[in-house]
């Protein structure tokens, strides 16, 4: 990651791998973390990143104080 | 909406939720959250802030019980809410349905937690047609939908 970019809150790379019961199976990939999850639905994925970046945010404020 | 409402939706149901959507800039609503466990409206910006504040509700008073616990990239994850002690139910679900969106009402009721994801339906209270769906993906679609009807 470039040093600029650092300050965002997240890069993640979705993998879609099936679409069973009308929704989303496959893998997500957190990319500064290195970190790969498989998720079942879209809101998983959803939950996933939403909670990624809640934590990440978390970690900034701590090291600001 | 009184009558037309109570043939349309389960409103005894201890989950259900008043979706008032108040905005929908940029193809982003905002608006407000009414349920049975909390007096005061709560806000939502966005769409994920709506889903959000509904599944920790649904996860916090185990209803519907989620048949999946949520997969998470790290460990200490906030899932064991429901551990906690469940909340009160404070407000009737007649009060619940009382409040009406800028733009549209939903009446939502997620009467399932499988495969990870939702399966409900959703009452509009403007015109009483029922939305159902069986993913969360499909909720988005539908309100997202009926908002943008509305406003052509």
């Amino acid at each position: 990651m470039k040093s600029g970019m650092s300050r965002d809150k997240g890069t993640f790379v979705i993998k879609i791998l099936n679409k069973q019961n009308s929704t989303w199976q496959g893998t997500v990939t957190w990319v500064e973390e290195q970190r790969t999850q498989n998720f079942r639905s879209a809101l998983e994925l959803l939950k996933m990143i939403d909670c990624a970046i809640e934590e990440c945010g978390n970690t900034e404020e701590l090291t600001e104080k | 909406m009184g009558d037309a409402l109570r043939y349309h939706v389960n409103i005894s149901a201890p989950n259900l939720i008043n979706v008032c959507i108040d905005d929908n800039e940029m193809g982003d609503m905002s608006g407000r959250m009414y349920c049975c466990y909390c007096e005061e409206a709560v806000r939502f910006s966005n769409i994920i802030e709506l889903l959000r504040c509904m599944e920790r509700l649904f996860d916090a008073i185990s209803f519907p019980q989620a048949s999946t616990k949520t997969r998470m990239f790290l460990d200490n994850s906030e899932m064991d809410i429901s551990l906690n002690a469940k909340p009160k139910k404070i407000v009737e679900q007649e009060d619940v349905i009382k409040y009406t969106g800028k733009i549209g009402t939903f009446i939502t009721n997620v009467q399932f937690r499988q495969n990870a994801t939702w399966q409900g339906e959703a009452f509009w209270a403007e015109t009483g047609k029922v939305l159902k769906f069986s993913n969360t993906l499909e909720y988005i679609r539908r309100l997202d939908s009926a908002i943008g009807s509305k406003e052509e």
